[in-house]
C-alpha cells in the first residue's frame, strides 16, 4: 500500500515541477509563442499522467476509492478546461501580465491543478492522521493558488522595498502580506488538525519559499520560512491551534521586516510596518477562530 | 466585596435574571450600536473635511460616549455578578471576561496613540489604518461590540438572536472600517485606469479579501441558525456603513442581492448534506459578492478592466471563500462556549 501512496505523492511533485519550471520560464523569458515546450511537456505529464493513475488505482480498487475515483473523473476535465483556454485565446486575444494569471481558464486550470495534487492527502493511517507525503500534497494546493497570484505575494513582489505608488502600492503591499498569512496559517492549521507529522509543514513552507523564489530570484526569504515552520512544528502540547497560528504569524512577520530591515530597503515607516505585523496577528486570530468546533446545520438549516 | 446577604431577595432575584446570558446580551446592545455608529460618523467626517485639527469635535463625542455607555454596562455586569457573591473573573462567560478586559485596553491604548504621534509624527494617507495603536483600539473595540455574539449558545433561535445578529454586524463593522486601505467600495479600480498594473492588482486583492471575509460571516450567521433576512441586513448595513465614507451608494444595492440570493440558494439546498452545502454557501457567497459589485459598476458606469481579470477575480474570490472552509472540523457537536 505505501509504495501506491508514493507513487501518487510523485504524480503530484511532478505536476508541482512542471508549475514552477514553467512559471520560471515565463518570468526568465524562456518561452517563445509556442505552446511545445518542455516546461508544458513536464506539466501535462504530470497531469495526465496522474488522472491515468487514479483512473489505475480505481480499477485495482485500491482505497480510499472515491478521491481515486475523482482523481479520474478529472481527466476530461483537464482536457476540456485545455481547450477553453484556447479558445478563450481565440476569442478575447493573448492575456499579457496580470491578465495572464487571472483570466478564468487559467484559474479553473489551477483550481484542478489544486485539485489533482491534494488528492494523495485523502490517504490516512489507521487512526485518521495525516501522512507526510499526505500532508506535503495538501499544501501544494496552496501553493499552487498563491502561485496564480503571485503578484501579492510578498515572496516574489516586495512592495515594502519599493516607495513608488503612493498609497496604492503600499495598500496592495500590506493586502498582499495578510492574504498570503491567511493562506498560509490555513496549511498550517489544516495540518495541525489532522495531525500531520513533524517536518510536513517544514518541508511544505521551503517548497513553497523555493518555488516563489526560484521564479523571482529573490531567495532571501525561503530561511526565514524554514524558521516559522520550525518554531510551529515543536507544537508544545499546550498549545492551542490559536497560540501556533499567532506564534507563526508574529515570528513571520516580524522576521519578514528584520530581513527587509539589513538585507534589503524598508521603505515603510514604523506604522505601516508594524500595522502590517498587528494586522497578521489579527488575521491569525480569526483564521483560528475558523478551526473552532462548528455545528453541522440540520436539513432546515437549524444546528442539529 | 459586596456580599449577596447584603441585598434583598427580590434584588437578589433579578440580579440573577440580569445574570442570564441572553439578558446580558440584550443588556451590550446599545452601547454597541452607539459605539459601532460613533466610529463611523467620526470616520464620515474625516472623509468629509468635516474636522479641525482638534479632539474635541461633536464625531468624537458620539464615539466616545458610546464607549463610555459600552464600558458602563460592562461595569454594571461585573457590579452584578459582585452581587451574587462571585467574581467575574471565574463566573462570567469568556466573552464577557475578554470584553471587561478590552474596555480599559481601549483607554490604555488611546494614551498609547499619543506617545506613537510624539514619537513618529501624525499617520497620513492609509498610516492611520495601520497605526499600531489605532490598530489595539480597533481590536478592543471589536472584543467589546462582538461580546453579544459570541454569548450567544444556540438556545435561543430567530429573531430572538437580534443582539448576536447587532452584535455579528458591530463586530464586522470593526474589521471593514479597519480596511478601508484597500476596501473596494473605497477607490472602485475596475472603473478607473489609474494606477495601471498595481491598481489592477490592489482592486484584485480588495475585492477577494472583501468577499472572503463576507463569505466568513455568511457562514458565522449560517452555522449558528440565523432567521431569514439575517445576512441580508447585515450585508446592507455593512455596505451602506461603509459606502458613508466615499459616498459610494450604490453598492447597497450589490449587498442586497447578495444577500437575497445567498439566502435563496442556502434554502433550496436544505436537503445536501451538511458540510457540502456549507462549503457550496461560502463559495456562492463570495463569488456573488464580487459579481454583484461588477454588475452594479457595468450598470452605473462602465468596467475599465478586461473580462480576463474581472472575470477571473469573481472565480478566485468564490475559491477564497470555499478555502476559508477546509479548515473548519464539522460536527454535530454543540458549540464550544
Amino acid at each position: 500500500m505505501q509504495h501506491y501512496r508514493i507513487i501518487s505523492f510523485l504524480c503530484s511533485t511532478l505536476i508541482m515541477l512542471g508549475m514552477a519550471l514553467d512559471g520560471w520560464a515565463h518570468a526568465h523569458g524562456a518561452v517563445d509563442d509556442t505552446f511545445l515546450t518542455p516546461w508544458h511537456a513536464i506539466l501535462y505529464a504530470g497531469l495526465f499522467g496522474s488522472t491515468l493513475w487514479y483512473g489505475w488505482l480505481t480499477r485495482q480498487q485500491v482505497p480510499p476509492h472515491r478521491p481515486h475515483r475523482m482523481g479520474f473523473a478529472l481527466l476530461p476535465i483537464v482536457a476540456v478546461a485545455g481547450g477553453a483556454d484556447f479558445l478563450w485565446h481565440n476569442i478575447f486575444g493573448f492575456e499579457v501580465d496580470i491578465s495572464a494569471q487571472m483570466s478564468p481558464p487559467h484559474i479553473l486550470l489551477a483550481c484542478l491543478i489544486a485539485t489533482l495534487v491534494a488528492i494523495p492527502s485523502s490517504q490516512r493511517s489507521a487512526s485518521g492522521s495525516l501522512s507526510l507525503w499526505g500532508a506535503i500534497s495538501g499544501s501544494y494546493a496552496a501553493t499552487m493558488m498563491l502561485t496564480l497570484t503571485q503578484f501579492l505575494s510578498p515572496l516574489s513582489a516586495v512592495y515594502a522595498e519599493t516607495y513608488s505608488g503612493g498609497d496604492t502600492t503600499r495598500g496592495i503591499g500590506v493586502t498582499g502580506f495578510i492574504i498570503f498569512v491567511a493562506v498560509w496559517l490555513i496549511v498550517l492549521l489544516w495540518m495541525h488538525h489532522h495531525h500531520a507529522p513533524r517536518g510536513a509543514f517544514l518541508l511544505a513552507s521551503l517548497a513553497l519559499g523555493s518555488i516563489h523564489a526560484a521564479m523571482s530570484d529573490d531567495w532571501r526569504f525561503v530561511p526565514l520560512l524554514g524558521l516559522c515552520a520550525l518554531i510551529a512544528d515543536i507544537r508544545i502540547s499546550a498549545f492551542t491551534p490559536r497560540t501556533i497560528a499567532i506564534l507563526w504569524a508574529t515570528t513571520f512577520s516580524v522576521g519578514y521586516f528584520i530581513i527587509l530591515h539589513y538585507a534589503g530597503i524598508l521603505m515603510w515607516g514604523p506604522t505601516i510596518w508594524g500595522g502590517t505585523v498587528g494586522m497578521a496577528i489579527a488575521v491569525a486570530y480569526g483564521v483560528s477562530s475558523l478551526t473552532r468546533v462548528t455545528p453541522l446545520p440540520d436539513r432546515q438549516g437549524g444546528i442539529s | 466585596m459586596i456580599s449577596p446577604t447584603t441585598i434583598s431577595d427580590s434584588a437578589q432575584r433579578w440580579v440573577t435574571r440580569l445574570q442570564h446570558r441572553h439578558a446580558m446580551a440584550w443588556m451590550l446592545v446599545p452601547g454597541s450600536i452607539w459605539f459601532i455608529a460613533g466610529l463611523y460618523l467620526d470616520g464620515w467626517a474625516h472623509n468629509h473635511g468635516k474636522v479641525d485639527n482638534t479632539f474635541f469635535t461633536p464625531w468624537h463625542a458620539v464615539f466616545y460616549s458610546g464607549y463610555l455607555l459600552l464600558a458602563g454596562t460592562l461595569g454594571v455586569i461585573v457590579l452584578l455578578t459582585q452581587l451574587r457573591g462571585l467574581t467575574w473573573q471565574s463566573h462570567l462567560a469568556p466573552p464577557l471576561r475578554s470584553a471587561i478586559i478590552a474596555a480599559p485596553l481601549f483607554a490604555l491604548a488611546g494614551v498609547g496613540d499619543l506617545w506613537w504621534h510624539t514619537t513618529f509624527g501624525f499617520e497620513t494617507g492609509i498610516e492611520p489604518l495601520l497605526s499600531p495603536p489605532h490598530l489595539v483600539l480597533a481590536s478592543s473595540m471589536f472584543f467589546m461590540v462582538g461580546a453579544a455574539a459570541r454569548l450567544d449558545n444556540g438556545t435561543h433561535r430567530g429573531w430572538h438572536q437580534l443582539p448576536s445578529i447587532i452584535s455579528i454586524a458591530a463586530a464586522w463593522g470593526v474589521v471593514t472600517f479597519m480596511w478601508q486601505f484597500n476596501h473596494p467600495y473605497g477607490i472602485v479600480w475596475p472603473e478607473t485606469l489609474r494606477g495601471g498594473g498595481p491598481g489592477i492588482m490592489t482592486g484584485i486583492a480588495g475585492l477577494v479579501a472583501n468577499s472572503a471575509l463576507t463569505a466568513a460571516v455568511a457562514i458565522i450567521l449560517a452555522t449558528r441558525h440565523m432567521p431569514h433576512g439575517a445576512l441580508t441586513a447585515v450585508l446592507v448595513v455593512n455596505a451602506l456603513g461603509i459606502a458613508l465614507m466615499g459616498d459610494e451608494y450604490r453598492f447597497g444595492w450589490s449587498a442586497l442581492c447578495t444577500g437575497i440570493l445567498s439566502e435563496g440558494l442556502w434554502w433550496w439546498w436544505r436537503n445536501t448534506p451538511s458540510p457540502a452545502r456549507l462549503r457550496r454557501h461560502a463559495f456562492v457567497v463570495a463569488s456573488m459578492t464580487s459579481a454583484s459589485y461588477m454588475a452594479v459598476i457595468y450598470a452605473t458606469t462602465a468596467i475599465l478592466w478586461p473580462i480576463h481579470i474581472w472575470l477571473g477575480a469573481i472565480v478566485l474570490a468564490g475559491v477564497a471563500g470555499w478555502a476559508l472552509t477546509i479548515i473548519m472540523p464539522f460536527t454535530a457537536q454543540a458549540t464550544e462556549h
